[in-house]
């Protein structure tokens, strides 16, 4: 186990330095530099500010002032918002991501499992049908027609929950919704697939030919088999969702980390850039070595 | 068994977490935050964020408007008047270079005096080449100042910004320039800064409201970025008896139909810019024009194909700006047919008046005049049919408005004209890049026009690194020298007039249109203005009346 463990950390090391790396130089490909926005500076002008950023130095000698930074956890000032660091920008806006995110995940995460049961119990039926519905939904409707229409129903028409902003617990409750609807879908349909796969296992044969109850059954030798497939999933699914997201931080007026995803790209601000590639990494690789740990207590078949 | 009660358990949990929420909504219900009672508060919405407080290096439109409320230069502009800031009053010197500055007794928020020494300390610091300011181009008028920044000066006691002093502040130019006072009551790099301020945060200055101090009418409370801006009554500004709110709350909200919404929903008393879809819905919405002007840049260095004076006339003349303006262009938008802004006042006269120069393109375009243009073009290129023509390249920006234009142009120049033009729409840097580097046919510049008519057009002379046509014309290049070099407002405006009359004529641009903004406001927020000076909303003297 042990051993296990600290293989596992070197690769997430060398995972990181590798990402780290990619896209760096990836990212200088891109034609164009931070200092060409709406407002056109001449030539000269660009020419000082990339002297002055230190960006006209060789790529080479830039990455291994990078690297050497980033060793110390310094991801620099960002280009764009001249005053602040990505460091700081991070850590203003992720916590209230990840809050958004775990609060959507603890509504979710419940009711997926439980319309994914359900459904795969009651297979054919009524109740499978409107699971299957339900899910269907929330995979096709994009998250800003949900929201909007939220916005519209409980805010413009109903009058009882606040348009958009961050600041009540109230107003957390419609982004909550929007973003929990889509989640909510895919684990409901993972988790209704999984029962039913396990469904048809000889181990549940022989539960049924030694008189367990039906209950006994679900609980004890079903569930448990199919939540390894969850377990896969959330991983990855916990990471992106605590990063925040795009399009519903921008209807409801949430000052989360995921439009610097989109903005700092589009506006070639480098340090913002790789600062969120770093931290998104870091963050995905632990949520996956997290997941690889659980899979040996969930599945005693897994030996790690 | 126990696992049965323990899912009804967490069931009912949910159910109760549920219920909980529905419950507080209804309580809140006439209470919303953000929303402005009659106690002298003003909420506003906009899109964006601004990206700092370091006046060095602000140099976006959202910081400029907070920047403008809690902060306050020599001179502003208030409601379009060059009115006095920390100035109480100045003088030039005879020969119209030496600006002497008398300051009052302001303060800054924390009862301070703001003296002589916060404009030199903030004017230098912009220009000393160790901050890394983009800005430092709006000091060029100013004796040494670019020497400065460039870094061929070090003794900065020589540059033309020096404090007398407390109350003394003097601005040496490198010559006479009458357009130099309006320059600086426009600029938004002009306020000053607190040399102590900086000296604590070092590169942090600016970032929040701790690590930055003003002497504006407002005193900036909080800034959750991304979020919301608070700024509170100044209590120590010198003219607090007209400053009737209490309290100004910005909320970003960068989705329009949400912005909207919360008009709608009273939770924000005015928005900032909207779109020409909401303007149907909200006819009696505000609009103002002026400060930017849109044209197309013709690339017409040798090797391209615009590099043809006629072919050039064609693609202007076959425009319809009118309709372009009606369908895609923002709301309050309008037509141009020369190189200035309209909005601009000289000496209490329209500059319209002063310069009644034109392109000769009628609103709704000449078709009839554009062919035979298009006729004179191929017989001079040896063509026998517009297909025949090299490929012509647009380049345009990647933003709804730009890719709009691009296309409706793109449209009306086949079907009049059968000219084929190819568009390439790149991300904002590598747009820019292209332009800057001649690697375009096409492009649709957005400009500010500044508030005198030289801003825009000395940057066609030959060798303007803004020059993108690439155009070299040495009269019109004179005619800009000699103007510049006049120090008689008269003469001056007589040779930009003769230089934009050859600018117009030879087409290396083709003037369009004169972008507006829409706004929305509630009948009882009085005297909301919409300004030059941020290009966006001054709110300093606005009173609710309820």
């Amino acid at each position: 186990m042990a051993k296990y463990i600290v293989k596992r950390l070197l690769i997430s090391v060398i995972t990181i330095w590798l990402l780290a790396t990619i896209s760096f130089f990836l990212l200088r490909t891109l034609p164009g530099n931070p200092f060409q926005t709406n407002q056109i500076l001449s030539i000269e002008m660009q020419e000082k500010m990339m002297t002055y950023y230190g960006l006209n130095r060789p790529l080479l000698e830039q990455y291994i002032t990078y690297l050497s930074n980033l060793i110390r956890g310094d991801m620099g000032y960002s280009l764009k918002y001249t005053n602040r660091t990505v460091n700081s920008i991070i850590k203003t806006t992720f916590p209230i991501s990840a809050s958004l995110g775990l609060k959507a995940l603890a509504l979710a995460l419940p009711i997926g499992l439980f319309l994914g049961v359900a459904s795969a119990k009651k297979r054919g039926q009524a109740v499978d049908y409107a699971c299957v519905f339900i899910s269907v939904l929330g995979v096709s409707i994009p998250s800003f027609i949900l929201g909007s229409f939220l916005q519209y129903i409980f805010a413009l028409k109903l009058k009882i929950l606040p348009m958009a902003q961050w600041s009540t617990p109230l107003h957390t409750i419609l982004p909550t919704i929007a973003l929990a609807l889509s989640l909510l879908a895919t684990l409901t349909r993972v988790m209704r697939a999984s029962m039913l796969e396990v469904t048809t296992q000889d181990y549940v044969k022989t539960a049924k030919a030694k008189g367990l109850t039906e209950s006994k059954i679900t609980w004890s030798h079903q569930i448990r088999n199919a939540m390894v497939p969850i377990l896969t999933l959330l991983g990855p699914m916990v990471a992106t969702v605590l990063m925040g997201t795009f399009v519903i931080e921008k209807i409801f007026a949430i000052p989360g980390l995921g439009q610097h995803f989109v903005n700092s790209i589009t506006g070639l601000d480098y340090t913002m850039t790789m600062g969120l590639i770093v931290f998104y990494g870091i963050f995905m690789v632990t949520a996956n070595f997290i997941v690889d740990i659980a899979y040996g207590f969930v599945d005693p078949r897994i030996r790690i | 068994m126990k696992k049965k009660i323990a899912l009804a358990l967490v069931m009912l949990l949910l159910l109760a977490m549920l219920a909980g929420c529905t419950t507080k909504g209804e309580l809140e219900d006439d209470t919303k935050p953000g929303i402005s009672t009659g106690a002298q508060e003003f909420v506003f919405g906009a899109r964006n964020d601004m990206m700092t407080l370091d006046v060095s290096k602000m140099n976006d439109e959202s910081s400029a408007l907070v920047m403008y409320a809690v902060n306050e230069g020599l001179i502003r502009y208030s409601s379009d008047q060059v009115v006095m800031g920390v100035a109480e009053d100045y003088s030039v010197s005879e020969d119209g270079t030496v600006y002497t500055f008398q300051l009052r007794d302001a303060l800054w928020s924390d009862g301070k005096p703001v003296t002589a020494y916060d404009f030199e300390y903030s004017f230098l610091r912009t220009l000393d080449p160790e901050t890394g300011s983009s800005q430092v181009g709006s000091f060029d008028s100013i004796l040494n100042a670019k020497a400065y920044y460039n870094g061929e000066l070090t003794d900065a006691s020589q540059v033309g910004i020096k404090a007398v002093d407390e109350k003394t502040f003097e601005i040496t130019l490198i010559k006479n320039d009458p357009f130099f006072i309006l320059q600086l009551a426009q600029g938004i790099n002009y306020y000053p800064i607190r040399k102590d301020y900086v000296e604590q945060f070092g590169a942090n200055y600016g970032a929040g409201p701790e690590s930055f101090i003003g002497c504006g009418p407002f005193t900036l409370t909080s800034w959750a970025q991304a979020s919301s801006i608070v700024m509170d009554k100044n209590e120590k500004y010198w003219d607090l008896e007209n400053i009737k709110l209490n309290k100004v709350t910005q909320l970003i909200v960068p989705d329009e139909n949400t912005l909207v919404g919360m008009y709608d929903l009273g939770e924000v008393d005015a928005v900032y810019s909207i779109s020409a879809v909401q303007t149907t819905l909200y006819p009696d919405h505000g609009n103002k024009i002026g400060g930017t002007l849109q044209y197309l840049s013709f690339n017409t260095r040798s090797g391209h194909v615009l590099g043809n004076e006629n072919l050039r006339k064609a693609l202007s003349f076959a425009i319809s700006r009118e309709s372009v303006v009606a369908a895609v262009a923002s709301p309050g938008s309008e037509v141009a047919d020369s190189m200035i802004d309209p909005s601009i006042f000289l000496v209490g006269v329209a500059i319209t008046e002063q310069y009644p120069n034109s392109t000769g393109v009628a609103p709704s375009g000449d078709v009839e005049q554009a062919k035979a243009y298009l006729q004179l073009a191929l017989s001079e290129l040896g063509l026998s049919s517009a297909s025949e023509l090299p490929a012509i390249t647009y380049v345009a920006m990647d933003s709804t408005a730009h890719r709009q234009y691009a296309e409706a142009l793109q449209a009306r120049w086949k079907d009049t004209l059968g000219v084929n033009v190819t568009l390439s729409i790149l991300p904002v840097p590598q747009a820019i890049d292209s332009l800057l580097k001649g690697t375009f046919d096409i492009f649709l510049v957005s400009q500010s026009t500044g508030v005198n008519p030289d801003t825009l057009l000395k940057n066609f002379t030959i060798g303007n690194g803004n020059n993108y046509s690439g155009w070299e014309n040495q009269a019109y290049s004179d005619f800009m020298t000699a103007a510049e070099a006049s120090t008689i407002l008269v003469d001056r405006l007589s040779l930009l007039q003769k230089a934009e009359a050859i600018i117009l004529e030879e087409a290396p641009v083709a003037p369009l249109w004169l972008p507006g903004t829409a706004y929305l406001a509630r009948d009882y927020v009085k005297d909301l203005h919409y300004g030059r000076q941020t290009g966006s909303i001054e709110f300093n003297y606005v009173s609710i009346q309820k």
